[in-house]
């Protein structure tokens, strides 16, 4: 299992999820499928914050600058320099040795500040325990604790998703940033996402 | 509260297994799937490793749409059917043509356990489309439903019984052949029946099929989609995506943005029905760049063909005193008189001249090729281009891109939309006729034939069932073909049976799977044909529109629930898949199988007919009826497919088994028509079809734009309404799931130009009012650029959900909003063809 670290420590790892926007057919079965994987109880209830399915994956329709649709997936970035770590004042959120952000529902009060501060609004509150949820859920982590990818890499039909760690050249993530053209979200924000858009031709 | 958190942490265990772990819905959140998990291994899945541990491999077909991809479940041995006791995932097999699945998909197992499920046979007790029920026994429904079919076979005949579904047509046969019903009719007529017969008038019977032809996803260069989203399948998104990673460029023609297209691919937006106008433009471009395999035209087309100046194909008959009028005549290389069936022939593609007839007089000729040239002269880029709301440029574009790069361009499935769509699949086969691709690496190429017995099938009026059961139906003509002669299937000919009586009264009606409100244009026709019939019998999964309006709501199995073997399509590959029994039904669900009910109505209503099928009173037991009748059917049929490929039946039984399909015959290339004619009369691909011509159709076979007959044309400010499926909800089953109303926006899409002129802004209710059929709604907009300026967009089935049991039900709120397209469509049915349409005009105001 990996762990919490501490203050200063780096992780030995630096997991990340990759999004090929240039594969992405907008079908729905990662967004479905973290929902099923990770929160079932809430498959026949609405996510009051955001009026929808309640997934640590939203959709967000828009345009490019020059008019083209576009579909964005966002999700907790991982971030290396997360904004939702520094402001809990109770040291629930914080980064595995695999450089993942997790929550430690146990030290979590439900104040909220996290959900504040991630300047990509991916968290949302669970109706019942009040607490804040976001990728990856509880599921998915046992999935990638056991060498497994996560829910929606593996819903996908349209092979668009991949995770993997950005330390080792050879994993696939490392390969595909390597050999195409991506971008992180709100790059200037400071955060260091790791959360990539592969962008199409 | 911080401590149960930390509980239920604790208790979650790792559901997911191999790369089998996907969108499996809440069954995952359930203990026991660890133990499973060390047999799903790169090298494959341990079936009987599994079984040691406890658990069932099942394939299956899903069924949340009508594409059938392949899936695969895991299911605890032993267990009481719950979400908890079964995992289902993509099949796993890296040689299944058609894997996968989409978000339709992956809600089957909340339409398992839906709170709209139907759970018991429903009876009505209040007024028609009230929604008012009592649940009674499946005796007494299926009792009371025999007596009343009796009574309207006595008084108006059988052919008053109708039967219309979407997928289960042979089921229904069962019911209405023996009954002496032609009358099943499927939903073709709302979906695929221009490109049935488009196809079927330039290819012939047999070609026409919209699964039999398809691009070669996983080798195109270059795929040009005129008016489809291809949403579905997923095994064809997944080998296009492969060919994507190769560099293939894929451009969409349509007024809405697909979902599809986000995936880095070219979006075209057009004005509704004017595909046919597009696709000559690009024809235009490749004649006059001379960017066209004149090999293969003169070869493999009817071009070379002379025609008279009646547009009719100069023929044998009348070239000859008793001459065949099925021999058609081209002019010889050397100036002399040729015949199609002629070995070695080197016809002239540009002769213009006269012929000596049988009677001694003269007739001016010309070649198809000369009238393509002249017919096409219409056709320039401007011209094609004003039609079609498009650049010039992008017309030429696209011409020479589908030359330089040996595109292709797909043939569509459902394009019953504006009345003039025969055309568009015409036109974009003469695309596909000039460039010569066929079924070659990275072209349009033939599905085969996988040899799989029907359970129940006609011929020259005998009906022949597998188990060599056999009988006479005396009426073989379904009242459809009456009124259209080249349809495949149009249900609106039921409507007019029920309204006007014409050209027979239709007093009785059968659907299967058929959802109507969200199927058949002009809703409100539709309802008043519904008030009037004397027996409505709705057979479903969930509780559909429809069910509020039927006499009888009777609950089917779903498709974890079947045994079935059925043929996969979209794939070039003869494939055949199994669909295995995942589960039985939730608890409190009595749901029966489609075929089995219709085998009890038909027995008690008359039980020497149902003889007739091998069905006896003591088959009205399920279990009994299943392991009898059933099990012969599917072992017959897979007899019958293992004797045809010459395969060992054991064998066949245990692959299907362990992969859940068998492909008999990989992909081949060269086949149609280098070695293998077409169906149509010439034998060739017809770019100026003979069929309509000579039937009296057309004066000419070639295709042609004209504007949408099927709505009034909007004027200023006045939209068109098109719709299209989401590759989530599209279908009558998914669409139903509660995860999709969130997934789906069932808004109507208007274009930023459009929104700013009327004053209209993002999520602002607005009226829609069909300028058609007067209907009036409120829906919500979404403004964006994802639709072309004059036009309206709408996923079907994503909303306009109307029945009672989703009214009473909150959590269901969302489907209630939105709009169905059919309400404002008035369906205009192709008098020769019987395509209807679903595309409407509509004035929108705000609210």
């Amino acid at each position: 299992m990996s762990t919490r670290l501490r203050k200063g420590q780096a992780p030995t790892k630096r997991m990340a999820h990759v999004w090929d926007a240039s594969k992405c057919i907008a079908c729905g079965a990662c967004v479905l499928s973290c929902t099923s994987t990770n929160n079932p109880d809430m498959m026949t209830r609405e996510e009051k914050g955001w009026h929808s399915v309640a997934s640590n994956i939203r959709r967000i329709d828009s345009v490019t600058a020059q008019g083209r649709p576009e579909v964005l997936l966002v999700q907790c970035q991982h971030c290396e320099d997360a904004p939702c770590l520094a402001t809990c004042p109770f040291g629930a959120t914080y980064m595995d040795d695999n450089g993942m952000i997790r929550l430690d529902p146990r030290m979590c009060a439900g104040c909220s500040y996290c959900v504040t501060s991630c300047p990509y609004n991916v968290r949302w509150f669970h109706p019942d325990s009040k607490l804040p949820k976001k990728c990856m859920g509880d599921t998915c982590l046992e999935l990638v604790a056991d060498g497994l990818q996560p829910a929606c890499v593996q819903a996908c039909p349209a092979g668009a998703r991949d995770y993997g760690d950005l330390n080792d050249p050879d994993s696939s993530v490392s390969v595909t940033l390597r050999t195409k053209r991506s971008r992180r979200l709100l790059e200037n924000a400071g955060t260091e996402p790791k959360y990539f858009v592969v962008e199409g031709s | 509260m911080t401590k149960d958190v930390f509980k239920e942490t604790l208790s979650r265990r790792r559901f997911l297994v191999g790369s089998a772990a996907v969108a499996a819905g809440a069954l995952l959140a359930n203990k026991g799937w660890v133990d499973a998990q060390p047999f799903f291994t790169p090298e494959g899945v341990d079936i009987e490793g599994l079984e040691r541990a406890g658990f069932l491999v099942r394939h299956t077909i899903c069924h949340q749409c009508g594409a059938g991809c392949g899936l695969t479940a895991l299911v605890k041995k032993g267990a009481p059917p719950s979400e908890e006791s079964m995992l289902i995932f993509p099949n796993q097999s890296p040689d299944h043509p058609q894997p996968g699945m989409c978000g339709r998909g992956a809600t089957a197992p909340y339409t398992w356990n839906s709170p709209l499920r139907l759970r018991k046979p429903l009876k009505r007790v209040g007024a028609r489309g009230e929604g008012s029920f009592e649940e009674v026994t499946w005796d007494q429904a299926l009792d009371e439903i025999g007596a009343k079919l009796r009574e309207i076979v006595e008084r108006d005949g059988a052919k008053a019984v109708a039967f219309s579904t979407h997928d289960y047509a042979n089921e229904m046969r069962l019911l209405a052949w023996p009954l002496g019903s032609p009358n099943v009719i499927s939903q073709a007529s709302t979906c695929n029946t221009a490109g049935v017969v488009g196809r079927r008038w330039m290819m012939g019977s047999g070609f026409d099929h919209h699964a039999v032809i398809d691009p070669d996803y996983e080798n195109v260069r270059y795929v040009l989609f005129p008016g489809r989203s291809l949403n579905a399948p997923m095994g064809a998104v997944h080998r296009l995506a492969k060919a994507r990673e190769h560099g293939a460029k894929v451009v969409f023609l349509n007024p809405a943005h697909p979902d599809v297209a986000f995936a880095s691919a070219d979006w075209i937006p057009c004005v509704p029905g004017t595909d046919a106008a597009f696709m000559l433009g690009v024809a235009n471009v490749l004649v006059n760049e001379k960017k066209y395999d004149e090999g293969f035209i003169l070869r493999y087309t009817n071009l070379p063909f002379l025609l008279k100046a009646d547009g009719k194909p100069l023929t044998q008959a009348d070239l000859q005193e008793g001459g065949d009028a099925n021999v058609f005549a081209l002019m010889g290389e050397g100036n002399e008189i040729v015949f199609h069936t002629d070995d070695g022939l080197r016809p002239d593609l540009t002769y213009a001249g006269s012929v000596t007839l049988a009677d001694g007089s003269e007739a001016p000729v010309t070649t198809a090729w000369n009238r393509l040239l002249e017919h096409l002269a219409d056709y320039t880029p401007t011209h094609a281009a004003q039609i079609a709301g498009v650049p010039a440029a992008t017309i030429t574009r696209v011409a020479r891109e589908l030359f330089a790069m040996q595109g292709v361009v797909e043939d569509t499935w459902y394009n019953t939309r504006n009345g003039n769509d025969t055309d568009a699949i015409m036109g974009l086969m003469t695309v596909n006729a000039l460039l010569g691709n066929l079924d070659k690496p990275g072209g349009m190429c033939f599905r085969p034939s996988t040899k799989l017995p029907g359970m129940i099938g006609i011929s020259s009026g005998t009906v022949n069932l597998v188990t060599g059961d056999s009988f006479i139906l005396e009426q073989t003509k379904r009242i459809d073909q009456e009124i259209y002669p080249e349809t495949n299937a149009t249900f609106d000919a039921v409507i007019q049976g029920i309204l006007d009586e014409e050209p027979y009264p239709i007093t009785g009606l059968f659907l299967t799977g058929a959802t109507i409100f969200h199927r058949d244009p002009n809703v409100a026709r539709a309802i008043e044909a519904l008030e009037k019939l004397d027996l409505l019998v709705t057979v479903d999964v969930v509780h559909q529109e429809i069910c509020d309006w039927s006499d009888y709501v009777l609950p089917a199995e779903m498709f974890l629930e079947r045994d079935h073997i059925a043929n996969v399509g979209w794939t070039q590959t003869a494939t055949v898949a199994r669909q295995q029994k995942v589960t039985d039904p939730p608890p409190g669900v009595d749901a029966r199988p489609d075929a089995w009910i219709m085998l009890e109505i038909l027995r008690r209503a008359y039980p020497q007919r149902a003889a007739m099928v091998g069905h006896y009173d003591w088959m009205s037991d399920v279990a009994t009826w299943k392991n009898e009748w059933l099990h012969r059917v599917e072992e017959l049929r897979i007899e019958g497919l293992a004797h045809a490929w010459n395969r060992d039946l054991e064998q066949v039984k245990a692959e299907f088994t362990e992969k859940g399909f068998i492909t008999f015959q990989e992909q081949r290339y060269g086949g149609t028509p280098y070695n293998r004619a077409f169906a149509s009369p010439s034998g060739r691909l017809e770019v100026y079809a003979f069929r309509p011509v000579l039937r009296g159709y057309r004066e000419h076979g070639f295709a042609t734009y004209f504007d949408p007959p099927a709505y009034t044309m909007p004027r200023a400010d006045e939209f068109f309404l098109v719709n299209g499926k989401s590759p989530i909800g599209g279908s009558g089953v998914a669409g139903l799931a509660f995860p999709t109303q969130y997934l789906v926006d069932n808004r109507l899409w208007l274009n930023p130009a459009d929104a700013e002129r009327l004053g209209i802004a993002m999520d602002d209710e607005v009226e829609v009012e069909g300028l058609d059929t007067g209907w009036k709604a409120k829906v919500n907009v979404n403004v964006t650029p994802r639709v072309i300026a004059g036009t309206a967009f709408v996923y079907s089935y994503s909303g306009g959900h109307r029945q009672k049991v989703v009214a009473d039900d909150p959590r269901f709120a969302k489907l209630s909003k939105g709009l169905a397209p059919h309400w404002f469509s008035r369906s205009w049915v192709d008098p020769v063809t019987g395509a209807n349409s679903n595309n409407a005009s509509v004035r929108i105001r705000r609210a």
